[in-house]
């Protein structure tokens, strides 16, 4: 299910959250990069119905978003992991599951509940399915969240940095799940954690103030911070020009890896980049004027 | 029938609770006052005051927190099912829970000879249903202008409490009239009775009918933080 979007606009007040985004999503799995603020959350909700654009124009599936009809043919075929779910704490696992899955229009009895018993297998809650949902560890709510989002097995997912605040193990758990139902669908996976895009997408975007700074393969970003990334052992201060994007500690000194388009000290050598390193050099472009 | 039942337990606790609590408010004020000596027509209209007054303040306090709470609104906004018949769905229980209750206690009172409002049976509904139909609209509509528990509840509280205080006034100037929340019991069923239930039950209707029109911007109902 292809998203094309252009010239998408959002304001809020004075404040313009999206200002001409011009984007095209693929199916499979595609990661969203921005730092806080860049305007991902507002994209999202756009994608989701959740907010209408001040201008531009949206098409999921060829749905166009500015018309009714259109909102509601993408919310069937839509699963939805807002950044901050809230889970209604009087529920059981399956109660919620079934809630959502009537609200979905799944209103077959039988097909639905075999429908949410597969998906907690899948997301591994089967064991606490009867449990309130009070008390869950965020990687559980966030788990009860995509096992929601799947409900009604829909050809686009939206998650919304569904990885912040988990614990390394959990985050892994997330991201392969992600991977793994992608398989037959398009996962818009919004996030501002580079690894999480490293580890499951091919295609991504990248987003600054409001704007998308570059869209293409995930290597194409890594080939933004080709020579201009270096590597410099110092038992002194970390280098005053460029970025420094990591500092180990070792005995003869500190490792710093800087990104900066000149050669930070005369000790520095070039190293290939990561995709960290990569994401900070468009960063750094982005926030040049003009 | 499922989905019914989920919406009654997401209305909450508060806001089905609240037609009970106001009948159990006006039961134990009217046991007060004949605890404290007072005539039977003194506590008949105390009955009558809790049929009017305390029921459609119950419902409308209900309305808010059924419009205004919900910690899944975001998702709930990217469902197929559209959100404000969603919300109808739970103000639906509500208001059929206080108009229930409503019902209940006017048979009561009529059957115990302690009813001192209208004698026919659609204007004795129309006691509470009008006020009703007037606060819970004022309600949903500050709660959807305003995005805010406190702003809806503070409005319908001292809308309330206005009418309350300035009863005799509100009741007797020709403006006003209309409008009073509280005619039957102040003011009896003398002339004008009919306009104002009228004019009350348009007005709710009115309201409702904007705040439904206003819901048709979804974002409408997210709260400045979660915005």
């Amino acid at each position: 299910m292809d998203i094309k979007i252009s010239g998408l606009r959002r304001r809020f007040g004075r404040v313009e959250a999206l200002c001409g985004v011009d984007l095209e999503v693929p199916g499979g799995m595609f990661g969203l990069l921005g730092t806080n603020g860049a305007g991902k959350t507002t994209l999202m909700r756009i994608l989701a119905g959740v907010l209408a654009p001040t201008g531009g124009r949206v098409t999921v599936g060829g749905h166009d978003l500015a018309t009714r009809a259109g909102r509601l043919a993408v919310r069937r075929r839509l699963g939805y992991l807002p950044q901050d779910l809230g889970l209604y704490p009087d529920l059981t696992t399956r109660e919620f599951l079934d809630y959502i899955g009537l609200l979905k229009g799944l209103d077959d009895d039988a097909a639905r509940r075999r429908q949410i018993g597969e998906l907690l297998d899948m997301v591994g809650l089967a064991d606490v399915a009867g449990r309130r949902l009070k008390g869950f560890s965020g990687g559980m709510r966030r788990r009860v969240g995509i096992a929601q989002a799947l409900l009604g097995d829909p050809a686009l997912v939206v998650v919304d940095e569904p990885t912040a605040g988990l614990d390394p193990e959990e985050r892994i758990r997330f991201r392969t799940l992600l991977a793994h139902i992608a398989g037959h669908r398009t996962v818009l996976l919004s996030t501002h954690i580079v690894e999480d895009v490293a580890q499951t997408c091919q295609e991504a975007a990248v987003m600054a103030a409001g704007r998308v700074v570059f869209t293409g393969p995930v290597t194409g970003i890594v080939d933004r911070a080709r020579g201009v990334t270096w590597e410099i052992v110092t038992q002194g201060p970390p280098p005053a020009a460029g970025v420094v994007v990591s500092a180990v500690g070792g005995p003869d000194g500190t490792r710093y890896r800087v990104v900066s388009p000149v050669r930070p000290d005369p000790a520095a050598v070039p190293v290939q980049p990561s995709l960290e390193e990569g994401y900070v050099a468009l960063m750094r472009e982005a926030a040049v004027p003009g | 029938m499922s989905l019914w039942r989920y919406e009654a337990r997401r209305a909450g606790w508060p806001a089905c609770l609240a037609a009970p609590a106001s009948l159990l408010a006006t039961l134990a004020l009217a046991a007060g006052s004949a605890g404290f000596g007072a005539p039977p027509p003194s506590v008949h209209g105390v009955l009558l005051s809790g049929v009017e007054a305390l029921v459609p303040l119950a419902a409308a306090m209900a309305a808010v927190t059924v419009v205004s709470v919900d910690r899944c609104r975001e998702l709930q906004l990217a469902l197929p099912a559209r959100y404000p018949g969603t919300l109808a769905r739970r103000l639906g229980i509500v208001a059929g829970s206080g108009a229930a209750l409503a019902v209940l206690l006017t048979a009561v009172l009529r059957l115990t000879g302690s009813w001192t409002g209208p004698r026919s049976a659609l204007a004795s509904v129309l006691v509470w249903a009008s006020p009703l139909l007037g606060l819970t609209g004022l309600a949903l509509l500050v709660a959807v202008l305003g995005r805010s528990v406190v702003l809806a509840t503070t409005t319908v509280a001292v809308v309330w409490l206005c009418e309350q205080l300035f009863a005799p006034v509100l009741a007797a100037t020709a403006w006003s009239r209309p409008f009073f929340l509280f005619l039957t019991s102040r003011a009896g069923v003398a002339d004008g009775w009919g306009t104002n239930r009228a004019v009350l039950a348009a007005c709710g209707v009115l309201f409702i009918a904007t705040a439904l029109l206003l819901l048709r911007r979804p974002e409408r109902l997210l709260t400045e933080e979660e915005a």
